[in-house]
């Protein structure tokens, strides 16, 4: 016996409001996508060696694009959509209208999260890409910001919630369309995953960066974020998943084959897409050369020459690496296939300072407190490169020429964090996945 | 992109501007950024689609309602598969394993708040 998966399947129309309101909420999402999509040409172009990122106009580096492309694309574009479009199939498919109140105050929450997203990414004080990687810093509207996007999509929820449990109150004994359930489970799903991001950014790094706390563990908001980073993924796909189920069937002319089955699916998703990515946390930060963060971290070593590089005597975890690596030990790391600037005299890995040069970048004067960690980095030369190019390349890429500070090196401890993680391996060896 | 990562290119770096000329990462390259290309003209068209429907779209018949699906077989009255629309149950089981998996580490976690914070870029 065919059975439909929407209580009604002669049609629903929703209150012209909340269509509208639904309907703004997708037109954020698809604006999103078009800020968002042409720094994805310019780093593919990348590449293949054709800089188009200097024509951008308004743009002031690399790490801003970038940035503005892993918000934009894969945070707002996704959730703005699901906030949309998630409710209004579980009001299709209920036949009853969303609450009106929760509806506004999703579309709210969202649009005031971008407009401070917006704010902090374009003045360049939030390029620290979507992954929001401590220690780099960004201004506290970025975290807010992107907070206030995941209270809409708990809005979103909430509004869903209720729907389905008042229907439910007023049919019992019948079963949850199918529409509805798999549009409740996918964002339940996300419900979980989003706390910790929430907690992580609101709770830590928006307290830290506006200085109530001075210091960060950014292995401890690297885990948090990877609990929700991971899950992530899989809530944006979920939407897709809904309409693959629910409503392509019908325009390709088919049938779904099994209601059990299609709801097992999003139980599935439901109860394995937190815990599967356990291994992200523990197994990216424990092994340099396959660990993205602690990748970017060592590169960051390297693009930022240190001085007192290799020769932190306190016996850190972070020297055990160097002493490791200086021993000739076998251990692959990213610093060992190409060697490392300060001490070998290579400028051969000096881009990202060299794109933010290019881009007229100066985020960030020097401040004059020698205790300010910009006060070296930001004034840091580049080596030249031992006449490999010629000098009117050097120029064209705005290499500084101020003299080194031959001081203890101000990376140290945020590498130390970030990448060496013996603390943490030691903490998680006797938890699953450790 | 994998083949030139198998070769150690490293993500997330500007490689238009940089130095780096590693032999091994430049077909790679070549093709990402052909496929890139391709990928961006696709979604262009796609916002061409999605601005022109907007538009002019209104001009055509208006779509009279989403356009749902047909299960081959109607929902279960009885039996197991009613326990699959209990959302909460459901909802306490992904907990359970949240605690099983991330619970030993948030336990035995001891902070380590020692880093400030950078602006690099």
């Amino acid at each position: 016996m065919r059975s439909s998966i929407v209580v009604d399947p002669t049609g629903f129309r929703l209150p012209t409001n909340q269509r509208r309101v639904i309907l703004w909420t997708l037109y954020v999402g698809y604006l999103a996508l078009v800020a968002g999509v042409f720094h994805g040409l310019a780093q593919a172009l990348s590449y293949a060696n054709i800089d188009i990122l200097q024509y951008f106009p308004g743009l002031r580096g690399y790490y801003q694009g970038l940035t503005v492309h892993g918000v934009a694309n894969v945070l707002i574009f996704t959730f703005s959509f699901s906030n949309g479009f998630l409710p209004l199939m579980v009001a299709r498919s209920l036949s009853r209208p969303l609450v009106p109140s929760l509806l506004y105050a999703s579309f709210a929450s969202l649009v005031i999260g971008n407009l401070l997203t917006i704010y902090a990414v374009v003045s360049n004080q939030a390029s620290v890409l979507y992954t929001s990687y401590a220690p780099l810093q960004a201004h506290w509207t970025y975290y807010v910001g992107l907070a206030l996007v995941v209270v809409s999509t708990w809005l979103a929820i909430a509004n869903m919630v209720v729907v389905v449990y008042s229907w439910r109150k007023q049919n019992s004994g019948a079963r949850i369309p199918l529409l509805a359930y798999i549009s409740l489970l996918s964002y339940a799903m996300w419900a979980l995953a989003s706390i910790p991001i929430a907690v992580s950014f609101l709770g830590i790094l928006t307290p830290w960066t506006l200085g109530l706390i001075p210091l960060v563990d950014p292995l401890l908001t690297r885990t948090l974020f990877w609990f929700t980073g991971h899950a992530v993924v899989y809530a944006w796909l979920l939407p897709a998943y809904v309409s693959w189920y629910a409503l392509v069937p019908r325009q390709a002319g088919g049938r779904i084959i099994s209601d059990s089955y299609s709801r097992i699916v999003f139980i599935l998703f439901l109860l394995l897409s937190i815990p599967t990515g356990f291994p992200s946390p523990v197994h990216r930060s424990g092994d340099p050369e396959r660990d993205e963060g602690g990748a970017r971290c060592a590169h960051l070593r390297r693009v930022l020459p240190q001085p007192g590089d290799g020769v932190l005597g306190n016996g850190s975890a972070g020297d055990r690496w160097e002493s490791t690596r200086r021993d000739g030990s076998a251990r692959v790391d990213p610093e060992t296939a190409l060697e490392r600037p300060v001490a070998h005299g290579s400028a051969a890995r000096h881009d990202h300072i060299r794109v933010r040069r290019n881009h007229g970048a100066h985020q960030r004067e020097p401040l004059d407190e020698p205790g300010d960690p910009q006060h070296y980095l930001g004034t840091r030369s580049l080596p030249h490169d031992g006449g490999k190019r010629g000098s009117s390349d050097a120029d064209r890429r705005g290499i500084l020429d101020d003299p080194v500070p031959q001081r203890q090196s101000t990376l140290g401890p945020a590498c130390r964090t970030g990448l060496f993680l013996d603390v943490h391996r030691s903490a998680s060896s006797s938890s699953p996945g450790g | 992109m994998i083949s030139a990562g198998l070769e150690g290119m490293p993500r997330r770096t500007y490689l238009a501007q940089s130095n780096y000329d590693v032999p091994a990462w430049r077909l790679g390259g070549i093709l990402t950024g052909v496929g890139g290309t391709i990928m961006f003209v696709g979604i262009m068209l796609f916002f061409v689609v999605i601005l022109m429907t907007l538009l002019v779209g209104k001009r055509g018949e208006e779509p009279k309602d989403v356009p749902v699906a047909e299960t081959l077989t109607a929902p279960a009255l009885s039996g197991w598969e009613l326990q699959l629309d209990r959302v909460w149950l459901w909802m306490g089981v992904a907990i359970l394993l949240i605690l099983i998996a991330y619970g030993p580490f948030f336990i035995t976690y001891v902070p380590n708040f020692l880093s400030p914070g950078y602006r690099f870029f």
